[in-house]
């Protein structure tokens, strides 16, 4: 029987199961459903290289948003978006989707103008508890900028790093529950869309190619279509919990996911007889045993993510390793500081660590990567006006990026934004390879 | 005039004086009947702000506020609810009556879909934009003991209000830094123990702002400001708070105040 069965058939009893358990009059019905708040933002961005003067992107997405108390303690949220980008340079042609779920899939107008249910689901409160089912984003995680735990969605890599982490993230299906137990709180998850990282084409001109392998030149090539997990939605589901505290003034969690690496490996296999090679792109799953941490000292803010992949797969440009993949142990930790003790002003520092065990040349990367972070922030006039530079750079080799940006409140509704986007070092590098691209970008923001 | 007026009219100001000191109550006790005012244990509202440039530039946020008071500490959370460029964003804020314990805050940022622990220590930081701090915003009215000496000045009447005027001034200068204030006047309505009015002076002893309470109403027995006006005087902002749908009654969960909670707009 097809996952689509199941999926509809469990939505509809706990939808049921729901509906049937509220005790509110109609009165009251009506009462909560007259709360419902419907909002919008339109967004418009566009960006012109540096080095060519010509015209990356011009963008425009709609972005409604409904929030609908049904009852006392049950609610529906449904967020949308109509996104075009005129010149096609992101994806070009229709994308894909290979490896984005049927439920979860982008509806494609033609070849510039796409249509997302991005979120939507219910909130139902049960007692001191929140269940959570329907699509959505799950974020983890203390960082910015780079992702530790912050990996239960997959992400949307067309514009690379660069987009907002809450447009680039792609909700996936899921219940989540959030139990009160005591002093603690647990977050139990079961996400059975089979959804990952969705990469442009390599047309696309963010498409990250530092960090797939190249084919040599003259053999012949079969590409075999990305390999997703058999669609059994208990068996190859992801699960997940997290459990947090507060505890003498430390915030605090501990987490756990058993997940399909969203980033594909590539099996690449030598035939003996005419030396054609078959690439076989593929998910593998592992184990992710991780935890945060945050807590103020004065004007400073100490905030820490660590993540412990066990049994991670890893692509290799070693010809020597079998089948081109391998499995290790990898860690990756950040630490931050945050200081704000200039008034309307906040300065943050990260480094991350990143670290491979076993490794056997991974695409990519070296054996122990590490990136640092700046930010400083500036508000002024009120906070109507807003300055702020981001670098990140990764510390191995020196590759990064620079993104100054300044941020105006036109009117109430309305917010205008002047910035650049600067990636520099080895054009091999996953920053590097960029900076061709480097760009000025203008956009507006209309909140209705 | 003659040596003898001048001691006799010297004598009746000194009795004057020691009458009117002996008539006015000291800081302390003022103090003690502002911060012992009922507030109610629970409380839920609405609120509007408008914050008001010197050219008349409008924004208008509309927010929805928790707060409850324990033992030992007070819990609160704003979530904006409009405009839908700031929709969702949340402050919470842990309170502690143990000065020598830091407060604890959290801001939740929609875009990054993230809770960020912030510092409690720029206490004297605007509030989102606002002419109110953080520590304004937090001691509503309130007065603070462990920050300023007070002292009564006088009476006077604030909007037809019989007030008393007292002063304050910060314990020490790292005091005065930290809050933005080197002096500043707050008057009390005696009838009510609510401050009515407070005028701020910089940390260069300038004028700096002005405070107005308004609208006050005793709502399900809680003497209830339903207004805050601020205007700056040193760049003429100005912020308008008008508050409504005052729910004293309604008891909220402790579940309430979480991390969890402010990624779910405190729903």
């Amino acid at each position: 029987m097809k996952a689509s069965y199941y999926i509809t058939v469990l939505f509809f009893l706990i939808l049921n199961l729901i509906v049937n358990a509220q005790n509110d009059s109609i009165i009251s019905k009506k009462k909560y459903i007259s709360n419902t708040q419907f909002t919008m933002l339109v967004d418009a961005r566009t960006s012109i290289e540096f080095k060519s003067a010509n015209v990356q992107k011009a963008e425009f997405f709609i972005r409604p948003e409904l929030d609908m108390p049904l009852s006392k303690n049950f609610r529906l949220k449904m967020i949308g978006r109509v996104y075009t980008e005129i010149f096609d340079n992101l994806e070009p042609g229709k994308p894909e989707q290979d490896a984005v779920s049927e439920f979860s899939k982008r509806a494609l107008i033609g070849d510039r103008l796409e249509a997302e249910l991005r979120e939507f689901y219910f909130d139902w409160k049960i007692g001191k508890h929140y269940l959570t089912f329907g699509k959505q984003q799950i974020v983890w995680g203390k960082s910015d900028g780079l992702k530790i735990l912050d990996i239960v969605n997959p992400t949307n890599f067309r514009a690379f790093l660069l987009d907002d982490f809450d447009n680039s993230r792609i909700p996936l299906w899921a219940i989540k529950a959030d139990l009160k137990l005591s002093k603690i709180n647990a977050q139990l998850i079961w996400i059975p869309d089979m959804t990952y990282h969705d990469f442009p084409p390599q047309t696309g001109i963010f498409f990250p190619t530092a960090l797939f392998s190249d084919v040599p030149q003259g053999v012949s090539v079969i590409n075999n279509p990305l390999a997703k997990p058999d669609k059994k939605l208990i068996k190859n589901a992801d699960y997940g919990i997290r459990v947090s505290a507060f505890l003498n003034g430390w915030d605090v969690t501990v987490n756990y996911l058993y997940q399909y690496d969203n980033f594909p490996v590539t099996k690449t296999m030598t035939n003996d007889v005419n030396d054609d090679i078959t690439i076989s792109p593929m998910f593998k799953r592992y184990h992710l045993f991780g935890g945060t941490f945050s807590n103020a000292f004065g004007n400073y803010t100490l905030r820490g993510e660590i993540g412990y992949s066990k049994d991670k797969y890893f692509s290799s440009n070693n010809s020597n390793v079998s089948e081109g993949i391998f499995k290790s142990d990898q860690i990756m930790g950040v630490v931050g500081i945050d200081y704000s003790g200039i008034s309307n002003s906040t300065l943050s520092f990260q480094i991350f660590e990143d670290y491979i065990y076993n490794n056997q040349n991974t695409i990519g990367r070296e054996t122990s990567e590490t990136n640092a972070s700046f930010l400083i922030d500036r508000r002024f006039a009120n906070e109507t006006l807003t300055a702020s530079v981001i670098c990140v750079q990764n510390l191995n080799e020196g590759d990064g990026f620079v993104r100054p940006k300044v941020t105006y409140l036109v009117s109430n509704n309305l917010t205008a934004s002047l910035g650049a986007d600067l990636f520099y070092g080895n054009e091999s590098r996953p920053f590097g390879q960029f900076k061709s691209l480097n760009r000025v970008s203008l956009g507006l923001q209309l909140g209705i | 005039m003659k040596k003898s007026q001048y001691i006799t009219i010297f004598i009746t100001l000194f009795i004057t004086s020691i009458a009117i000191g002996q008539s006015l109550p000291s800081g302390e006790d003022i103090l003690k009947n502002v911060n012992e005012r009922n507030e109610g244990e629970h409380l839920i509202q609405d609120l509007k702000m408008t914050l008001i440039n010197k050219k008349g530039k409008k924004q208008i946020r509309d927010v929805k506020s928790y707060r409850k008071d324990y033992d030992n500490q007070r819990k609160t959370i704003l979530v904006f609810t409009k405009p839908s460029n700031v929709k969702n964003t949340a402050f919470m804020s842990y309170d502690y009556t143990d000065k020598t314990k830091d407060d604890d805050q959290w801001l939740y940022l929609p875009a990054l879909r993230k809770t960020r622990r912030i510092s409690a220590a720029n206490r004297g930081d605007y509030f989102l934009g606002t002419d109110f701090t953080y520590e304004d915003i937090k001691l509503g009215t309130k007065m603070s003991e462990s920050d300023y000496h007070y002292k009564t000045i006088k009476e006077e009447i604030i909007n037809g209000h019989p007030c008393i005027l007292l002063e304050a001034i910060p314990r020490t200068d790292k005091i005065a830094r930290e809050l933005g204030y080197s002096k500043v006047h707050q008057w009390v309505d005696k009838g009510i123990w609510m401050v009515r009015q407070t005028k701020y002076w910089d940390i260069a002893g300038n004028d700096l702002k002005t405070t107005y309470v308004k609208d006050i109403k005793k709502i399900q027995e809680v003497w209830t400001f339903q207004a805050l006006e601020a205007i700056n005087h040193k760049n003429n902002h100005k912020t308008a708070m008008v508050f409504g749908n005052s729910d004293y009654n309604t008891v909220i969960d402790d579940v309430l105040f979480s991390e969890e909670s402010l990624v779910r707009g405190a729903n």
